[in-house]
């Protein structure tokens, strides 16, 4: 079969990025224009300076991603971009610029949800075995789902108010740690001790998850002591945090492993780059047997790479977008 | 030679064809909500309509706002793209150039949804943002008019003298801040 090189561009939240990707799984070229030094000053991702940089940006960010793949425009297949979930200020620019790629090369137009891109990024320089259990944890979502084929998305269960990555992102700023505050509270963690008793989640049997209860313990926990004029000892907060959502997650997965036979565990989203949540996870593939699969670092974080691989199916089943595509900031994958 | 100009900057999408500076066709469509699911549909279908294709065009023009900020992000980035991707010249002009062709009024007005951007037309780089109530007292010291429908056909004479620019570089005019925005 011909080998099918698909131009992919993601712009849903704060990373300008556009990828050539090679069958689903072979990154030819990627670049990511992250804005998180700017987005640090405001302590969090504000929307309108997000959208503005990507329409600064967006012609660059393809010039460089030709460049570095040696490689014109007229010479892929396709043109995939993200439409859903995300900003929609900053989904825009991307699809607009989609749009007209589109049009110029005459190439078919793929419409690929973020999530979707997630679970994919699994499939860079790797192979998905169904059927497979995926955990997609980020800054929007908690989620298991079932997966028996490509595109084939059965949620088994979800957070019931905040994502982890979310809870993460607040706790880091109660404890007065800077954007982004996943990677800050993980840093910290890995010093301290579990001494602070925060209350054990959700135990209702089923595979739903919840992190809101957990997230103002932590507030009040910190706004209590502040009272009192007690110290906080902000690296055992951290551990003792990380231990009550990481350990929220594993409980949730080794239900849902126990109860459905699959071939694979993979985990998707941002949070995946949590090296004790990658340790969990294996530890827990190991005890059912199963394979772990997790994304190279640089997949897990918002990138367009991911994108051109989700989207390497829909070419296949010739599933296509029409240039009145509009972007979607609340749309499920499932 | 053929031209394009895109204009989003407010409710209506704007697009218009000309032929060696001649306006041959032009969209001019208010819509509501969800611009970006109309604007390609409509200049692809301009296109069709006078039987050329996006090929054909060797000047792209746009207006960079100020205007509503999605809406002068969507013209620009299509815009710029097309420059890009085609390999031909961009030109830009402000909403307030826009309005100042073919009329003589000293003050130019452009809408936004909740006020108004307003220049001198002796000094049109020095754009100011007025809310809807600063606009109604502003009215009552100073006369204004508004110029609801900008002469498109002029266009290409207008830009003439102006040189092309950078498609990477150009980028749209917000003129106002971002609100609620808390800096630490």
């Amino acid at each position: 079969m011909k080998d099918v090189y698909i131009l992919a561009i993601e712009s849903s939240c704060d990373e300008t990025s556009m990828a050539i990707v090679k069958n689903g799984h072979e990154v030819v070229s990627m670049v990511v224009n992250t804005q998180m030094d700017t987005h640090a000053n405001y302590g969090g991702v504000v929307p309108e300076i997000a959208s503005r940089m990507h329409a600064e940006n967006i012609t660059m960010v393809l010039e460089e991603t030709l460049k570095q793949a040696k490689m014109k425009v007229s010479d892929v297949d396709a043109i995939a971009v993200t439409y859903a979930p995300g900003l929609n200020g900053s989904l825009l620019v991307g699809i607009e610029c989609a749009k007209v790629l589109s049009l110029v090369y005459n190439k078919p137009l793929i419409a690929v949800n973020h999530l979707a891109g997630h679970i994919y990024a699994n499939h860079i320089d790797n192979e998905m075995n169904f059927p497979l259990l995926a955990l997609v944890v980020s800054g929007g979502h908690t989620d298991l789902i079932l997966m028996h084929k490509d595109y084939d998305f059965h949620v088994l269960g979800r957070t019931l108010d905040d994502a982890v990555g979310e809870c993460y992102d607040k706790v880091a700023r109660v404890l007065g740690l800077k954007y982004p505050g996943g990677p800050n509270v993980e840093r910290l963690a890995k010093e301290g001790q579990p001494t602070y008793k925060l209350p054990t989640i959700m135990d209702d049997g089923s595979l739903n998850m919840s992190f809101s209860g957990l997230k103002s313990a932590v507030i009040n926990l910190v706004h209590n002591e502040t009272q009192r004029g007690n110290e906080i000892n902000t690296s055992n907060l951290a551990c003792s945090f990380e231990n009550a959502a990481l350990g929220e997650l594993e409980r949730k997965t080794d239900l849902a492993l126990s109860k459905y036979q699959v071939q694979e565990l993979i985990i998707a989203g941002g949070v995946s780059a949590n090296k004790h949540l990658r340790s969990i996870m294996e530890n827990l593939a190991n005890k059912h047997q199963i394979k772990l699969s997790v994304p190279p670092f640089k997949y897990c974080t918002d990138n367009a790479a991911m994108i051109g691989s989700a989207a390497y199916p829909l070419f296949l089943q010739k599933k296509f977008a029409t240039h009145d595509l509009n972007a979607s900031s609340h749309l499920d994958l499932y | 030679m053929w031209s394009m100009f895109i204009d989003t900057h407010y409710k209506n999408i704007v697009i218009a064809l000309y032929k060696d500076d001649n306006i041959m066709d032009i969209v001019n469509k208010e819509v509501k909500k969800d611009h970006s699911v109309f604007i390609m549909p409509l200049l692809e279908e301009l296109l069709n309509k006078n039987k050329i294709t996006v090929h054909d065009l060797k000047e792209i023009y746009v207006c960079k706002g100020p205007g509503s900020f999605t809406g002068i992000r969507l013209c620009v980035t299509i815009a710029k793209t097309l420059a890009y991707t085609l390999n031909v010249p961009i030109k830009s002009l402000t909403s307030i150039e826009l309005a100042s062709i073919d009329n003589n009024d000293s003050y130019l007005v452009v809408h936004e949804n909740n006020g108004v951007f307003i220049a001198k037309r002796d000094t049109m780089d020095k754009i100011k943002y007025y809310s809807n109530s600063a606009y109604q007292e502003f009215k009552t010291t100073h006369k204004v008019f508004e110029n609801l429908n900008p002469a498109y056909e002029k266009i290409p004479n207008y830009l003439k003298n102006k040189p092309a620019e950078n498609p990477h570089s150009v980028k749209p005019l917000y003129i106002k801040g971002i609100s609620g925005l808390d800096a630490n």
